[in-house]
């Protein structure tokens, strides 16, 4: 923050040297920005604000088939979805998704991110190249794997974890239980979002200066201490901005869920927002109850990485104003 | 085992002190404590890393080698670690799926319109948001970033009324449209990322020196930038492909699905047949990889792209 003041004097030199085109930027840039505006209009602004009406309408397949005119409920369907036990144990269920598996996440890349500056050059090649292969996996392609993985009969991952004692027994049903079936699901997440955050975060650690990395141990310090004084406010802002998408995107989780959870009992214990949202939108028809609780939903997300998204804002400007 | 050590050295100090040969006598003293020490806990942390990339990309392995095996091996009670009698059985039952290059031309259809478009827009907004002064420009980026955290499930209900009374589901152009709604934010924010990321000094000096603003981004930015505009790309190409909700919703008739709701339902009606579901899947997922391959080295240059400051 301290660096904006010497940052902004070299700014002010821009504006000077080319004396003739710079009064043109006060038209251009308009101009640029037009079609982004125009269909982020088109394609976000519009459905929410539909989003908004719908919310508070009873909306439902009489208005969709049978033409019946829209019926304005005010608040209801917000009141409903507040009122029922069923939010908040989505809610509390989707939280805690959010914070295990961005943790884990983080924690591990990081791991992996300093493991890949200590090995030998062939193993760093190695390590990116299955990284950038499991990267490289459609998620949807995760499912029909992990299924078999986990399955039933033939699974291996039963079977290995059987075979050193983990499991009592081959034919484990991970979804029998929400614990183990969410442990599955945390993997599968996990195991997507790990490439990108790995190679991200070893760009960032190969970026900071090995002087001074080299200064600071000199001058005694350990390698936890040179973490922190040293690697950590240099891969920082990386680091904030890997973690608000991490965030965003463990939230919007949808598809590892809805095609998991139909392989074991207890459907409620893997409703998040989202899967709870979807349901009663398009299984049950009830649009106007699906769009107050998907509206819910961004605010909450909102509330939730707002810390960090501010962050994020702050280094955003800082460099624009350089 | 010197000699590796040393040319690690001379890679990770690439950046930030070129004449690495020529420091000062007096630095020689530590790096050669370090090199004394390396190769046990060096051969420690290889074997750390195999063992961890081994993991990674064991589910990966384990889906192109069931595809290849025969029925019985699959259902073997010791599971079985290679495909010893190698079979393409299971890809003649996948192909024999109706629908299934179909439904590959949707997909890649709707990716590509996606794709260019979505960087046409995001690179004319990017340049501007990230080099341009204009009133509006900090509230325009507020805006790009709050939009990336709207839930897909929260926009879907509005994108499939509005959609459905437009006669757009079961069509290309619809798809296309919701498929922008969230690849075009993360478009322009990561090529606002990769423009920003290249020095102003640069282009002042380059301006200095006589060219326009024009010519200054011609030559420095442009190139420079490059890498991550192909990153960029490639995360609008990947980011539809792999897209399922809407497509799932959006698209109703067989004959329009893109490929991972044709997976989907091939899962659905044929079971557990695994091997087939197994080559299915290596085939659906084969596309993207060959992308990631042939594209492989631009993108870790791409990532890499803050790297160039200083």
């Amino acid at each position: 923050m301290a660096s904006i003041a010497p940052d902004s004097a070299p700014a002010q030199q821009l504006q000077r040297p080319p004396a003739a085109p710079p009064r043109r930027r006060s038209f251009a840039p308009y101009l640029m920005v037009a079609p982004l505006i125009v269909v982020l209009g088109l394609v976000l602004m519009i459905p929410l604000v539909r989003l908004i009406i719908v919310s508070l309408q009873d909306y439902g397949l009489d208005q969709i088939l049978g033409g019946r005119p829209t019926e304005w409920v005010g608040l209801a369907n917000y009141t409903e979805v507040l009122g029922s036990a069923q939010f908040w144990s989505s809610l509390w269920i989707t939280v805690q998704f959010v914070a295990v598996a961005v943790t884990i996440t983080l924690v591990l890349g990081l791991l992996l991110a300093h493991l890949l500056l200590k090995v030998s050059p062939w193993v760093r090649v190695t390590m990116l190249l299955s990284m950038i292969l499991v990267w490289a996996m459609p998620p949807i392609i995760a499912m029909p794997i992990w299924r078999w993985l986990i399955d039933q009969r033939f699974g291996v991952l039963n079977y290995a974890l059987n075979k050193i004692g983990v499991l009592p027994t081959r034919s484990f049903n991970w979804f029998a239980e929400p614990l183990t079936g969410w442990m599955v699901i945390t993997a599968i997440v996990v195991w997507g979002a790990l490439p990108f955050v790995v190679i991200s975060l070893h760009a960032a650690l190969t970026a900071v200066s090995n002087d001074h990395i080299e200064a600071a141990r000199l001058d005694g310090a350990g390698a936890f201490k040179v973490f922190t004084a040293v690697t950590f406010p240099a891969i920082k802002p990386t680091l904030m901005i890997i973690a608000t998408l991490s965030i965003i995107w463990d939230y919007r989780v949808f598809a590892q869920i809805w095609l998991l959870r139909d392989i074991g009992a207890n459907k409620d214990s893997y409703y998040t927002i989202g899967i709870w949202s979807y349901v009663e939108s398009f299984s049950n028809k009830n649009f106007g109850l699906g769009a107050a609780i998907a509206l819910i939903s961004v605010v909450l997300l909102g509330a939730m990485s707002a810390l960090a998204v501010r962050h994020v804002l702050r280094s955003v400007t800082e460099d624009g104003k350089r | 085992m010197t000699m590796v050590g040393s040319r690690t050295d001379a890679h990770a100090g690439q950046q930030d002190s070129p004449p690495d040969g020529a420091t000062p006598r007096g630095q020689v003293r530590p790096r050669r404590h370090r090199n004394y020490r390396r190769p046990v806990t060096r051969t420690l942390w290889n074997i750390v890393g195999l063992a961890i990339a081994a993991v990674m990309v064991f589910p990966v392995y384990w889906m192109v080698a069931s595809s290849f095996k025969t029925g019985v091996n699959l259902r073997r009670v010791e599971p079985q670690w290679f495909p010893s009698p190698f079979t393409f059985d299971s890809y003649s039952r996948a192909l024999d799926q109706p629908r299934f290059l179909t439904s590959l031309g949707n997909s890649l259809m709707v990716v590509t319109a996606t794709a260019l478009i979505a960087l046409a827009i995001g690179f004319l907004a990017a340049v501007a948001l990230a080099r341009m002064n204009f009133s509006g420009r900090t509230s325009l980026v507020i805006l790009v970033i709050a939009i990336q955290m709207v839930p897909i499930e929260a926009l879907i209900i509005p994108m499939y009324l509005m959609l459905n009374q437009a006669n757009l589901t079961d069509t290309a152009v619809g798809l296309t449209l919701a498929y922008l709604s969230f690849v075009l934010p993360f478009t322009v924010w990561m090529l606002r990322g990769f423009i920003a990321a290249v020095p102003i000094d640069l282009e002042e000096a380059a301006m200095v020196d006589g060219c326009t603003r024009g010519q200054a981004f011609r030559r420095i930015i442009l190139p420079l930038a490059a890498p991550g505009l192909v990153a960029t790309a490639l995360f609008a190409v990947i980011q539809a492909w792999n897209e399922y909700l809407f497509a799932y919703v959006l698209l109703k008739q067989n004959t329009k699905q893109t490929v991972t709701v044709w997976l989907d339902t091939f899962i659905t009606t044929k079971g557990v047949d695994w091997g087939a579901l197994m080559a299915a899947s290596t085939l659906v997922a084969l596309p993207i990889v060959i992308m990631f391959a042939l594209i492989q080295r631009k993108v870790a240059t791409g990532l890499t792209a803050g790297a160039v400051k200083g």
